[in-house]
């Protein structure tokens, strides 16, 4: 997935600020050398909608199976 | 170069989004460049970053919460003002300019509308009440015109010498001339005049200062509390002693509607009077209201007279509504007249049943003048209890004379004998007998009273 910098930390700085996630400081790169990453991690409320995300569309795609919209193994 | 137009793209976000995260887009936007190499990948990148932009950038904005920065403002020239501004971005200079320069602006139109408003109400106040000290020329009236909201703008008019040394001249002319002790005033003038030539008075730059200096001058050579220069900011009417004719129109009419200032009268549980009184008004109008209200407590066991937001009036009502309280004549002692036959009250009263009853006078900071005197002379006959705050200590025993439009000046033109003791209240006031704040006198003197009338 590409995302470009205005999308990707307007998105974090949104999950942030729902506490989906928590920033869990700054640390140097071992692969880049000196420059510096922020690390982000799930919070148990992120996970916890993280998750009822995932059920509803798995939720969604369970009435796509029954409506014979969607066959096969795509999933 | 291209990392150069990405940077000043970035300064559309938010400045808040951009503190946060600005150096990681920048990193993220390294990367790439650093990885997409060649006229096609980079290409592919633009569009990439441009599409980002537009999509990010309204929602950057849209998600965007006021995020406090703090940021102090210069101090202004004087140093009196200095601000603490919260706000997404720290003020341009040019904003504060702009926002100072406003604020002085509504600042400045707020003084002259209050000026404007100043001057009004003090017309309303001399055209209400004229006769308290026009009828007789006391200066009472000019004193309050003084105090009130135009302080602030009298004090920015400004007085130069010239203007100094006339009021002088003037005042001393006026002393020469009605003073009671010409020896005195000889002293007095001399010591104005010295004070002026030392430049002694260099510092007094506006009307009210200069009134006050002079005042300090004339009462330090005279020992004379009752000496008086008087500015007002607004012009002194030209004939002070005689009011107009339509003056006193008003002044009856502002009588009647208000009760002669009789604001209540009442008999209090345990048989106590109670008469609030904001004025000693005119006997000639208001006789028949005092008698009536004095008639109507007659048969109390105990009498308060409440004087809390009493500035004081007409010697003559005063000593009217003391004659009420003394089963024989006392004599009544007035700043304003020599001491003669109307000096004693015209006691008893006939069928007033009040001279053996307790009295107590209910006092404030703001008791003035005429209420002065009834509760100094009430207090040294040992005739009230007062109770209450220490009173303003204005005694308005000078008569005022104009210099000009904004000067005059207040001289004692008699020398009534005080028996009670070398000094009146002018200055000091009268101190209770029942030191209480105001807002509790009455509570307080009701149940002294209460006290008193149980134990007989």
């Amino acid at each position: 997935m590409r995302l470009g910098p205005g999308t990707l930390y307007s998105s974090i700085q949104s999950l942030v600020e729902e506490k989906f996630i928590e920033e869990v400081g700054w640390r140097e790169d071992a692969e880049l050398g000196r420059e510096r990453r922020r690390y982000y991690r799930l919070t148990s409320a992120g996970r916890r909608e993280a998750r009822s995300e995932a059920k509803r569309l798995a939720d969604l795609l369970r009435v796509a199976r029954a409506k014979k919209i969607l066959v096969g193994d795509y999933v | 170069m291209s990392e150069k137009i990405y940077v000043w793209l970035l300064r559309v976000y938010p400045s808040g989004f951009l503190a946060a995260y600005g150096d990681e887009a920048l990193q993220l936007y390294r990367d790439r460049a650093r990885d997409e190499r060649g006229f096609f990948p980079r290409l592919g990148l633009w569009l990439d970053l441009l599409g980002d932009l537009a999509v990010s950038i309204p929602r950057a904005y849209r998600h965007l919460r006021p995020e406090p920065c703090a940021a102090s403002a210069p101090r202004l020239s004087n140093g009196m003002l200095s601000l603490r501004l919260l706000g997404s971005q720290p003020p341009r200079l040019a904003a504060l300019f702009g926002g100072g320069v406003l604020s002085l602006v509504i600042l400045g139109a707020f003084s002259i509308l209050l000026g404007y408003v100043g001057s009004d109400a003090g017309g309303m106040a001399t055209t209400e009440l004229p006769g308290f000290s026009q009828q007789h020329g006391r200066h009472s009236r000019l004193q309050d015109s003084n105090s009130g909201l135009g302080d602030g703008m009298e004090r920015a008019v400004h007085v130069d010498g010239i203007e100094r040394r006339r009021v002088i001249d003037r005042a001393i002319a006026n002393l020469k001339h009605y003073y009671i002790d010409k020896d005195v005033a000889n002293k007095i003038a001399e010591a104005l005049l010295v004070h002026e030539e030392n430049g002694e008075d260099d510092t007094a730059k506006d009307g009210g200062s200069l009134a006050a200096l002079l005042t300090r001058q004339m009462r330090d050579a005279s020992h004379d509390v009752h000496l008086d220069l008087l500015y007002s900011r607004l012009p002194l009417p030209e004939n002070a002693r005689r009011p107009a004719p339509e003056h006193l129109a008003l002044y009856r009419e502002a009588m009647q509607r208000e009760n002669c200032t009789f604001e209540k009268i009442d008999v209090l549980p345990h048989n106590v009077g109670y008469l609030k009184l904001n004025s000693f008004p005119d006997p000639a109008i208001c006789g028949p209201t005092a008698i009536a209200a004095m008639a109507r407590l007659n048969h109390v066991d105990a009498i308060l007279f409440d004087l809390r937001d009493n500035r004081g009036g007409e010697p003559a009502m005063v000593a009217l509504i003391a004659a009420y309280l003394f089963d024989h004549p006392e004599y009544w002692y007035n700043p304003r007249e020599n001491s003669s036959r109307q000096s004693w009250t015209n006691s008893p009263v006939s069928g007033a049943g009040l001279a053996d009853k307790p009295v107590y006078v209910l006092t404030s900071a703001r008791t003035a003048s005429g209420a002065e005197q009834f509760c100094y002379d009430l207090k040294m006959l040992k005739r009230a209890t007062l109770v209450g705050e220490t009173t303003a200590g204005v005694a308005h025993a000078g008569v005022f004379h104009r210099i000009d439009d904004h000067f005059g000046i207040a001289i004692p033109e008699t020398r009534p004998i005080n028996p009670f003791a070398r000094s009146d209240w002018e200055g000091g006031g009268v101190a209770p007998d029942v030191k209480v704040n105001a807002l509790s006198a009455l509570k307080t003197a009701e149940s002294l009273v209460e006290n008193r009338l149980s134990k007989k």
